[in-house]
């Protein structure tokens, strides 16, 4: 069965010259998007002169672009800087991680107690323990996203950093990304499980 | 109405709803996207195929063929959309229960229909049966000669993953249709509902609600392009379940036989359904099964509130997924700070201008009541519920013909796409809610000298381990050979604009392509497991039924006997003498039955039923207090 069939797009890749945007990490979100809007009105396969191809290579670059921590990696490959091998941990994401790994833990096993229980008076007498876990983990969430937000301040000071060579603190902050996006998403995936079920 | 120039017909595109319960068909002519009726005048086709017992006649279809549900069930085949694409292991006994007719595991395990005399057809045919329907009533109507026209849109519901979309797309192309898109159901009513609000900039959902699907979308309209941003859904959740439900509630409140022949439940269900669709409409509806078993008649009065009871916890579950389709699209406020401006721990909608109702099951006030409270507004209800669909795969057909222009469509795939990697976890390879179409690419090596090939295992669905997800098939990689780590072959996965995959590898240093194919797995003990355990699990239930029951009637006293204790300790003074003797007694009854091995079982229900009830209240006052505490007294005004 060999075929011939398009190849995967050609690396290096640049999102940013995907999407016609300026190099810059600190692009607004709204920006990001409209520009990605703009193009796929023009380019998906259901418009004239459109093709899928070209469609999925925006949604790629949408993607890459599109979360602090997405658009700091891609930005980072394509100024061809090594990802750090062993990412030091800072001692105050050490102390999030424990805390994060305390209340999931928690959490899971008040779920499974909540399945269990089929009586509205077993579910009622879980109650207490649900609102509460409930304000723990929105409490949580809410210092990963501040935490996240001080993480993106920083942004500005890389791009001026790297025509100097320095990328450390970039390399750093992008696995401080990394486990505040996986923490987030674990944390409103459990409040999620305890609104809607 | 003036039929299109006969030189377009091969251009032509029909927009078709294939729905659970009824399909229609539709064009856009002049502009405008018309749904097309039949000779009857109905422009909605009953989702049902007959198959007569002399195999030379055709199948009936439509509206003939469901009048033979009651006559004839076991050769009339209804509800096929809900084995779509499925493996017979996967359907379970309730829904098989409901489905009325044989369903048999066929090739590639795959659900097939058995009917009376071993003659199988699979839900592909019977789909297939329908469009080829819809195709003759739209050439009728347009007044073009049968066989010319050739292309379809065909909707579906947007949570269906790659192997029900791919059966949708093989059921048309047998029905000698073009698939020219596979199009969800709630992005079509979206273009329905925009299309004359092209210069209108607005946020809005779709609660589509049909006969056997459930789907909430959420869209951005704006400049011409309806962008999806967050869909979830459920593809097995619609009014049908609703119509087995209050039949369920029928049969014990009637204290009907337990022995009903297929054609008497076929009756019973039928009779659910009109009381379902009255109760949307009045307060009151008059059940009559006259002759009905036995030469015996039963009738009774049944009142909105009994339908809404039985209704109501399977309406609930469509909550789960409106909260998470708004979570993933940013609109839901669940981080605020609880002592902060939010009143309670409820989740806040916010940034939605509107939710729009389409599908039949939305007529019913109480569905109309859980989208109100859940998005904190009231519904849309400007769409035609059965319609909506239908005439948004037209305007989709009409865009792929360039009937019409300046509008663009941009969905998402609902399904996160993976592969099964080390320890039997899932890599989420494309994620859910990614607009398509998308390209992801993984690099493959050989784990050993010389290794030949690796199998990989694709998957569809949300869950960190592959085993709960959605089992696609799986496809080998070929190593060229050589030391460990030395092969190179990169695989491209590629959903398209329909959300249907193909698998592409490129070995690297022949730099030779090739699209790979997804097989059912070659082992497959756990299917043929999970297959037997199925099947000694009915046999369990025939034998040991009543031995069942009462483990599950003992097993929920056991855990409401220590809850009473406990929840009366807790409650204190809060309940007056009286209301704590008659928790007592009703705990006390309980326990008698549980320990007298004589015991009936119907008993022991019973009695944990008024438990049950007598608590509710003691239940709320629990619920109440807790809130208190969590927000620190905000409640008490």
């Amino acid at each position: 069965m060999e075929t011939s069939k398009e190849s995967p797009p050609p690396e290096p890749f640049d999102a940013f010259a995907v999407l016609g945007l300026d190099r810059h990490l600190t692009l607004e979100d709204d920006a990001i998007e409209s520009a990605w809007r703009e193009l796929s009105k023009e380019h998906h396969p259901d418009a004239e002169g459109g093709n899928a191809d070209h469609a999925a290579l925006l949604n790629r670059a949408y993607q890459a672009l599109h979360t602090p921590g997405n658009r700091l990696r891609h930005w980072l490959e394509i100024h061809g800087v090594e990802r750090e091998r062993q990412s030091t941990i800072d001692p105050d994401l050490m102390d999030l991680f424990a805390e994060v790994g305390a209340l999931l833990e928690s959490t899971d096993a008040l779920l499974q107690k909540k399945k269990a229980a089929t009586s509205a008076l077993g579910q009622a007498l879980l109650a207490e323990s649900e609102m509460k876990t409930q304000q723990d983990l929105q409490a949580l969430l809410g210092r990963l996203q501040q935490a996240q937000r001080e993480s993106v301040e920083r942004f500005p000071d890389f791009e001026s950093a790297l025509p100097q060579g320095e990328a450390r603190a970039a390399t750093t902050t992008l696995a401080r990304l990394g486990f505040l996006e996986k923490w987030q998403n674990q944390v409103q995936d459990r409040i999620m499980t305890l609104i809607a079920g | 109405m003036s039929a299109p120039s006969p030189s377009s017909d091969s251009d032509l595109i029909l927009g078709i709803d294939l729905g659970t319960t009824h399909s229609l068909v539709g064009v856009v002519d002049s502009g405008f996207p018309i749904l097309l009726a039949d000779d009857q005048g109905s422009r909605l086709t009953p989702s049902v195929v007959h198959y007569p017992p002399q195999s030379e006649e055709p199948p009936l279809v439509g509206e003939f063929a469901r009048r033979q549900l009651a006559v004839d069930p076991l050769r009339t085949i209804s509800s096929v959309k809900r084995l779509m694409g499925r493996r017979r292991s996967e359907i379970t006994p309730e829904e098989l229960a409901d489905l009325g007719y044989s369903v048999v595991s066929g090739d590639d395990k795959r659900a097939e229909i058995e009917l009376p005399d071993q003659a199988r057809v699979t839900p592909e045919n019977v789909s297939t049966e329908i469009l080829r329907h819809l195709r003759s009533v739209a050439e009728a109507a347009l007044e073009i000669e049968p066989g010319s026209l050739r292309r379809a849109v065909i909707t579906v519901p947007a949570y269906f993953n790659d192997g029900q979309r791919n059966a949708t797309k093989r059921a048309g192309e047998a029905a000698g249709l073009q698939v020219e898109r596979i199009l969800n159901e709630p992005t079509a009513a979206a273009l329905a509902y925009g299309l004359d609000k092209l210069d209108e900039e607005a946020r809005v959902a779709v609660y589509d609600f049909g006969g056997g699907t459930f789907d909430l979308s959420i869209l951005e309209m704006r400049d011409g392009v309806f962008q999806v941003i967050a869909t979830d859904g459920d593809t097995r959740l619609g009014g049908d379940d609703l119509d087995h439900a209050f039949a369920g509630f029928l049969r014990r409140t009637l204290d009907l036989p337990e022995d009903l022949s297929a054609e008497q439940s076929a009756i019973l269900l039928g009779e659910a359904r009109r009381a379902k669709e009255a109760l949307s409409e009045g307060e009151n509806f008059e059940i009559r099964l006259p002759f009905f078993h036995e030469g015996r008649s039963w009738e009774t009065a049944v009142t909105r509130s009994d339908f809404e009871t039985v209704a109501r916890p399977i309406i609930e579950r469509t909550r789960g997924h409106c909260l998470r389709a708004l979570q993933a699209a940013g609109l839901l406020e669940t981080s605020g700070d609880p002592t902060g401006s939010s009143a309670g721990l409820d989740p806040v909608v916010s940034g939605l201008d509107r939710v729009i109702l389409v599908g039949g099951s939305t007529r019913i006030p109480l569905v109309r009541e859980l989208v109100a409270e859940v998005f904190g507004k009231e519904p849309d209800t400007t769409q035609h519920p059965d319609e909506a669909i239908a005439l948004g795969a037209a305007i989709q057909a009409g865009i792929l013909c360039g009937r019409i222009r300046q509008v663009v469509l941009l969905d998402v795939t609902p399904l996160s796409l993976g592969i099964e990697t080390f320890g039997g976890l899932m890599n989420i390879i494309i994620p859910r809610n990614t607009t398509i179409p998308a390209k992801a690419g993984e690099m493959f090596t050989n784990a050993v000298a010389n290794q030949e090939s690796m199998l990989v295992r694709v998957l569809q669905g949300e869950r960190e381990m592959a085993r709960d997800n959605w089992e696609l098939g799986q496809f080998s990689v070929d190593f060229t050979p050589g030391p460990k780590g030395s092969a190179r072959v990169g695989v491209q996965f590629s959903l398209d604009e329909n959300g249907i995959l193909t698998v592409l590898a490129r070995d690297t240093i022949t730099g030779s392509d090739r699209i790979l194919e997804i097989r059912e797995s070659a082992v497959d003990v756990d299917d043929a497991e999970v297959e037997s355990m199925i099947a000694e699990s009915v046999d369990y239930a025939f034998d040991d039924m009543n031995e069942r029951i009462w483990t599950e009637a003992r097993l929920k006293s056991e855990e409401l006997l220590p809850a009473v204790d406990q929840a009366l300790a807790a409650a204190g003074d809060a309940l007056n003498a009286e209301e704590t003797e008659s928790i007592r007694s009703a705990a006390d009854a309980v326990r008698s039955l549980l320990e007298n091995p004589t015991s009936n079982v119907a008993a022991l229900k019973e009695a944990n039923r008024v438990l049950d009830e007598t608590t509710e209240g003691l239940a709320a006052i629990l619920v109440e207090r807790a809130m208190e505490r969590a927000l620190g007294g905000n409640l008490a005004e």
